[in-house]
């Protein structure tokens, strides 16, 4: 019987180097042959600290390799590149870069390229991305994008954005919200940054939703569909929606705004997302009158109308302002 | 995790009972346990007083958790390795005589288990990224370049040797430093950052 304590007296160190010998030989040198993987298999027998040792490197090689920073492409362009990043501001590399020569300057372009894109009150936009990965943009939204040969980093300013990602296991799609960020596994996702609130809902696939990061102790959680997030600076609570409700919250992507026992309040702060009048509610108890109902965002005169009509309320309209009240 | 442990090529050994395979041992301790590395690292740092034993310490806690997977693959990973670390320590406190156990009995391993991120964390790409790049920018230029050449290029060793004109023995000993601190980079500094 093996004892672990034996191990003991071998410092890890020394293991951990022969460990990283043996991967290398076996790796990067042709001439690895059935005796050498024979002798290896009987060093990593001889105990388990030589186990441990050498499949943690391979996890560790495989993982860095994994991140395509050591994968095979450009020869050389990526090392130029990388080290003059690593030494200067990024606006500086760009320069240096495109002096070096026009094929490096080219590749410079495509490596990192942030696109800006926004829309304004009640504007909705449908973009594709370099990566074939598609967003719809609700009103009011602004959209950071940068897709690069080997990360892909959005940020969502504000506003709401409806992510259809193009899945790529090399380059997993992070898109960034107020400190929070999610990283697509191959999915379709629903994203709202309010006031100081984050609201990620999950249509399809799998994500990973990481807290703040400048936390001590970053929360996290993975997604799968029909999971709603609500996130604010300090705290996150995942529940769950069937998902005909969740279709219902991307009705917006329709021009229509649906309520399920929603508030007044609540039903007035979405129509102002998406419309230059505003509506006001005033009175706590009319405020807290709920409807349910399916109507176009953009057309604020019908639900003042239904909405009079339905609880018997005033409708005034004073500069740019309805202020609803009993 | 739609593996389970007792279906990844469990082995009937006469008269030891069952005997988990070393490749299914392999890979749940690459998916389930080496992800927790510097959770694992910082709880060996804070409940020891000598930093310069960690590294043994970790290594002491990865074999102790071999041993056990080769009886049985424990259930819940994160758990037994902070259980398994604590043990630990409170053992080598003892044969150290020096600080009376009740001191460390109360080391807070399950706690600590707690706030480690289950086994299907994916990590944040661009902060990997970042990691893996300020870990090449630290190695010796001449040990990056092999590193370099050896997986950008996808040189082999002896191309590499010609191509860097050094021995292939210093082309050995580039590769093998490489090797272990980009592991280091990718899993022992995840959180180093901030200690």
């Amino acid at each position: 019987m093996k004892s672990a304590n034996q191990d003991w007296l071998a410092p890890a160190m020394d293991i951990e180097d022969k460990a990283a010998d043996l991967l290398q030989q076996q790796r990067y040198w042709k001439q690895w042959s059935e005796s050498d993987q024979t002798a290896l298999d009987q060093w990593l027998e001889q105990s388990a600290s030589h186990s441990v040792a050498y499949w943690r490197l391979v996890a560790g090689m495989e993982r860095a390799e994994r991140l395509s920073a050591l994968k095979p492409r450009k020869v050389g362009v990526e090392y130029v590149l990388n080290r003059i990043k690593s030494v200067l501001p990024r606006a500086v590399a760009a320069i240096a870069i495109v002096a070096i020569t026009g094929a490096v300057a080219i590749y410079a372009l495509t490596f990192s390229h942030e696109q800006v894109f926004h829309t304004s009150v009640g504007g909705h936009e449908q973009i594709t991305l370099a990566d074939g990965t598609r967003v719809e943009l609700n009103t009011d939204t602004v959209l950071r994008a940068t897709i690069a040969a080997d990360y892909r980093d959005v940020s969502l300013e504000h506003g709401e954005a409806y992510f259809q990602i193009a899945h790529d296991v090399k380059r997993p799609f992070v898109v960034n919200v107020e400190g929070h960020a999610i990283t697509d596994l191959g999915t379709k996702f629903l994203i709202r940054a309010g006031a100081q609130r984050l609201v990620v809902q999950l249509v399809e696939g799998r994500a990973k939703i990481e807290g703040n990061m400048q936390q001590m102790r970053p929360q996290s959680a993975i997604l799968t569909p029909g999971d709603v997030v609500v996130a604010t600076t300090n705290s996150m609570t995942v529940s769950r929606k069937p998902l005909g409700q969740l279709l219902e919250a991307l009705a917006w992507r329709r021009g229509i705004l649906q309520f399920d026992n929603a508030t007044l309040a609540d039903a007035a702060v979405e129509f102002n997302r998406y419309n230059a009048q505003k509506l006001v509610v005033v009175g706590a108890d009319v405020r807290k009158l709920t409807l349910t109902d399916k109507l176009p965002a953009k057309n604020v005169g019908l639900f003042v109308r239904s909405v009079k009509a339905l609880f018997d309320l005033h409708a005034e309209t004073r500069g740019a302002e309805i202020v609803l009240s009993r | 995790m739609a593996e389970t442990p007792s279906n990844c090529g469990n082995v009937e050994h006469q008269g030891q009972g069952p005997k988990v395979n070393a490749r299914a041992i392999a890979a749940w301790f690459m998916r389930e346990v080496l992800p927790l590395e510097s959770y694992l690292t910082q709880f060996l740092r804070a409940n020891w007083r000598n930093p310069s034993d960690v590294t043994d310490l970790r290594q002491e806690v990865y074999s102790r958790i071999w041993l056990a997977a080769v009886r049985q693959i424990p259930d819940d990973p994160k758990r037994f390795l902070f259980v398994t670390a604590r043990n630990l320590l409170i053992t080598r406190l003892r044969d150290e005589h020096v600080v009376p156990i009740e001191a460390i009995a109360e080391l807070d391993a399950v706690d600590f288990a707690a706030d480690a991120p289950g086994p299907d964390r994916i990590i944040i790409a661009r902060a990997e990224l970042r990691r893996l790049q300020s870990a090449l920018d630290r190695l010796p230029p001449r040990c990056r370049e092999a590193i370099v050449l050896a997986h950008i290029e996808e040189l082999s060793g002896h191309e590499i040797a010609q191509r860097m004109n050094i021995s292939e023995s210093a082309v050995s000993a580039h590769l093998r430093r490489g090797l272990r601190a980009l592991t280091d980079a990718m899993y022992s500094e995840e959180r180093g950052e901030k200690s």
